[in-house]
């Protein structure tokens, strides 16, 4: 990355969980001191499980939801092991990568 | 002591207290009190699975007692036939459980001295707490609340002591950390937390479902003192672990409810009346098989019965009806739908309450509340404006609403006020003692007059829903798919009448806390007025109807949408927005709401039958007496003996009395080629049919855990639920009243059968895309049935996903005894 940019590394997370999950996900992403999150209802695409079409019209909770956290590194091995946790006994998917943001103040 | 665990821990524990909690069930706060299926996070064990722990944790039966059986099979409802062929069914059969039920097998709950001596400690605090009676109230977390206060409190000294107050008031200002400590304080490695969070979950399972319902259910940053399921969880585990530190009882301190019932425990195989040929085969059962094979039994019997009704003859819908209603899906709708018909030439529907629209709604001079099923997020914002030229009207009825509120209000705090009431009783007693006579002596009377003394107070102006894009940040184009979404759905998409009415339900009782359980479900617990005519204002824009065209839904210029209510406690219709129709449109209204009124008197004749069998001719006068009663115990029956969901054409439905007893969705299978309409059926108005469904089995078979008890006893506690007698855990579940007619039970527990009259391989399509529904047929849930077209043979859906012919072993009844609709009755 180039240092003229100015950004700070931080690491993302992004989980895809049933959406009735998505509260119990949002409260470990709290816990670890999350201030914000973003979240989507009704993602698509093809699992181990087939493909999911994200488009039940009237229940946002059994289809699938996409959340996606930024954190400060020292904080991702605490969230990290209540998501594998929660992902030993619920269908889901966890994809942690390095990113970097404008603001860091704003993930702090 | 006061040192923190690792926050590694934090997160493990808050996972594991997510698991616990799938073995209670959310409860919703009063007024939007709808009905769920308690284990409706055990679904994936299947409901044989679910039964199992819920055996294990709760010591209930989940199955139909020896005793209802038994009256069942007296009366009818089963036959030695039926058991034979379900006890055959079940002989093949094995019970799936894995997940939690893995982590609970072999254990049962452990009674012990604590549980009553800590419950009533924790109890008191809830509710203080809801009540913000508590210190920072209402913006302070419940663990934070009672650990300021705890260091006061005499019931606790009394309990533990000085020492074990001060061992509370000393632990850490975290929940999560104090649960941690209790935790490792009893000796417990991971493996045993789970069994550990679960015990103290059970104890309490309505303040548990309270906690459970703010912490996964409740949309974020909603009103009122959040009591999520973590601070519950360490309030009651701190009295817990101190209570048995000091006494050294190293058992959990659950206490069973409900202990297994004599009549459960009574042999199913030896029930009284059985044939020989049904004894033999139930002898091959164990008794929990055997107890299964009735509930089979008696949902085949329901199912045959309900197939034999269902004719294999197409019949043509009327092309040219006097007017299109749409009701509500709600079982209660298939009553007035039918006697509407019988009436009059008019063609109704059955589709959600919401009317496809999940909105955030704001009435006139109101706080916005969502009209939706709690499935779904808001979507729209949508609100009440004064009508046009109309904005002074409708300033003097807020000012008269207001006015109104703040004498209630004043009178409350006055009843609060400990010397207050005295003079309140000195000034007012002469006013208050005859108003309290005639409330009592004639509540009908009393109702009417109100009635008009509130209009005077708060004169009614006219008012509409705004659906103007610009406002309500609801595009035309946004609009016209939400209009393209319901018409689909609900199979109207062409042959539209002149008039079509979109018609909500509501139910009008008095001094009744579970009133919203009897309102409508897909609009949140709410009544669904507003939810119609909303999605009217929307239906009958022009843009959008150009939109639809567009779309291929040509809805004809002389069509017209009306919003109505239907109140299901007296059977009478509201219309609204009546400024707002067109003149050609008025003869027609006014033909539409005399065919209404006759129709609703013949139902209220019709279930006051079930109600109060002695009234006779008097049904009308009956059933608005009972509204307005404010000692009425059963206003209505609601959704008691629901049973099925039907989804197919009205045609497939029409002349069957389905007794109020079947969830009626419109569906047609020519406007849905690639089943997205059936999904949508399937996958959410079908699910919180099931919730219902099971909400009343559940409360039926097992009333001491899973019922709210005796409405004669109820105390509302902080508006959020009730407690039987001064305090406790908040009752779960339905009253008992609206469950049985005194020790005999009215509703009859069964699993939902769904019908559907669609393209098996769509079906198969829907299912295989969606887990939910694999888990809901799969798991016994919901038993399902279907046939490709009318002429087309049923059949049956297996656990393995096959489908097999439906093979009628029984006769259908004859159906020949409901009232007719030519009774004299005055209506209103």
């Amino acid at each position: 990355m180039d240092d003229a940019w100015q950004l700070t590394a931080m690491t993302k997370i992004e989980v895809v969980v049933g959406g009735e999950e998505s509260a119990a996900v949002a409260e470990l992403f709290a816990e670890v001191g999350a201030t914000g999150f973003t979240a989507v209802s009704n993602v698509s695409g093809l699992g181990h499980d087939g493909y999911h079409q994200g488009r039940l019209l009237f229940n946002d909770r059994n289809g699938l939801a996409l959340l996606m956290v930024v954190l400060p590194s020292d904080r991702v091995a605490d969230l990290l092991d209540g998501l594998r946790a929660l992902l030993t006994s619920r269908p889901g998917v966890l994809m942690v990568s390095d990113t970097y943001v404008s603001r860091p103040e704003y993930f702090q | 002591m006061t040192e923190t665990v690792s926050p590694t821990s934090h997160t493990r524990l808050l996972v594991e207290l997510d698991e616990a909690a799938r073995v209670i069930g959310p409860l919703w706060p009063l007024g939007t009190f709808i009905a769920v299926n308690p284990f409706w996070d055990l679904r994936q064990l299947g409901f044989d699975g679910a039964v199992s722990v819920a055996r294990m944790v709760f010591g209930v039966h989940g199955l139909p007692g020896s005793d209802y059986v038994t009256e069942a099979l007296a009366s009818g409802r089963v036959t030695s036939a039926d058991v034979v062929r379900a006890a055959a069914e079940l002989a093949d059969g094995t019970t799936g459980m894995a997940g939690i039920s893995d982590d609970l097998a072999g254990w049962s709950a452990t009674p012990s001295d604590s549980a009553d001596d800590v419950n009533r400690q924790v109890t008191k605090w809830c509710a203080a707490f809801l009540a913000g009676k508590l210190p920072g109230a209402p913006d302070a977390a419940f663990y934070l609340s009672w650990h300021a206060t705890v260091r006061f409190d005499p019931g606790t000294r009394a309990l533990l002591g000085r020492h074990g107050r001060a061992l509370l008031a000393d632990l850490p200002n975290r929940a999560e950390d104090a649960i941690a400590w209790c935790l490792d304080e009893l000796g417990l490695d991971r493996d045993g937390w789970r069994r550990e969070l679960v015990t103290q979950l059970a104890a309490l399972p309505g303040w548990a479902g309270h906690g459970k319902w703010r912490s996964r259910w409740a949309p974020p940053g909603a009103p009122g003192p959040a009591l999520d399921l973590v601070d519950f969880v360490a309030v009651r585990l701190a009295y817990d672990t101190v209570w048995r530190k000091q006494r050294s009882a190293q058992s959990a301190s659950l206490v069973p409810r409900a202990s297994i019932r004599p009549q459960a425990i009574h042999d199913p195989r030896s029930v009284p009346g059985l044939s020989h040929a049904a004894r033999a085969a139930l002898a091959t059962l164990d008794r929990d098989r055997a107890s299964s094979a009735w509930l089979l039994a008696m949902e085949h019997h329901y199912r045959d019965e309900l197939l034999g009704l269902l004719g294999s003859t197409v019949v043509e819908a009327d092309t040219n009806p006097d007017a299109q209603v749409v009701c509500c899906i709600d079982a209660r709708s298939e009553g007035i739908r039918r006697h509407l018909e019988s009436v009059g030439n008019y063609e109704t529907f059955g589709f959600a309450g919401f009317f496809a629209l999940p909105m955030r709604y704001t009435a006139l001079g109101a706080e916005p509340v969502d009209l939706l099923p709690v499935l779904l997020s808001p979507a729209v914002d949508m609100e009440e404006r004064a009508a046009v030229g109309q904005e002074d009207a409708a300033q003097r009825r807020l000012a008269g609403e207001q006015a109104r509120a703040q004498g209630g209000h004043a009178f409350s705090q006055t009843r609060g006020n400990a010397v207050a009431p005295f003079m309140l009783a000195e000034a007012g007693g002469f006013v208050a003692a005859p108003i309290l006579a005639a409330r009592t002596l004639g509540p009908a009377r009393f109702a009417r007059v109100r009635g008009r003394l509130s209009a005077l107070v708060a004169p009614t102006a006219p008012t509409q829903v705004d659906a103007d894009p610009d406002r309500t940040g609801m595009p035309d184009e946004e609009q016209a798919l939400f209009a393209e979404t319901a018409l689909t759905t609900m199979g109207l998409t062409r042959g539209f009448a002149p008039f079509v009415v979109l018609c909500g339900h509501g139910s009008t009782t008095e001094n009744n806390p579970h009133a919203a359980s009897l309102d409508c479900g897909a609009c949140g617990g709410n009544r669904g007025a507003d939810s119609a005519r909303a999605a009217c204002a929307i239906l009958n824009r022009p843009p959008v109807r150009a939109l639809l065209s567009e779309r291929g839904i040509v809805i004809p210029d002389a069509t017209y949408f009306v919003a109505a209510e239907h109140d299901t406690a007296t059977d009478t219709f509201s219309f609204f927005d009546l400024h707002l129709v067109p003149e050609q449109h008025v003869g027609t209204l006014a033909r539409l709401r005399d065919d209404l009124a006759r129709a609703g008197a013949a139902l209220a004749a019709e279930r006051m039958i079930d109600l109060d069998p002695t009234v006779g001719g008097e049904a009308v006068a009956a059933v608005h007496h009972r509204s307005a009663d404010w000692a009425e115990l059963q206003p209505e029956w609601g959704l008691a003996r629901n049973a099925s969901f039907i989804v197919g054409p009205r045609t497939m439905t029409v002349g069957a009395d389905l007794q109020r007893r079947a969830f009626l969705h419109s569906y047609d299978t020519d406007v849905d080629p690639d089943g997205t309409a059936l999904e949508t059926i399937l996958t959410a108005p079908m699910v919180v049919a099931h919730w219902i469904n099971m909400q009343y089995y559940f409360s039926t078979v097992d009333p001491e855990v899973f019922a709210a008890g005796d409405k004669t006893v109820h105390n509302i506690v902080a508006g959020i639920g009730v407690t039987e007698g001064a305090g406790g855990d908040l009752q779960v579940g339905l009253p008992l009243q609206s469950l049985f007619v005194g020790e005999r039970g009215f509703h009859e527990p069964m699993r939902l059968l769904t019908v559907v009259e669609a393209p098996i391989a769509r079906i198969d399509e829907v299912i295989a895309r969606n887990p939910v529904l694999r888990e809901l047929f799969g798991g016994q849930w919901v038993h399902l049935a279907a046939r490709d077209e009318r002429s087309a043979p049923w059949m049956l859906h297996r656990v393995d996903g096959s489908w097999v012919p439906w093979d009628p072993q029984t006769t259908p009844a004859p159906r020949n005894d409901s009232p007719t609709n030519e009774q004299e009755v005055t209506h209103g």
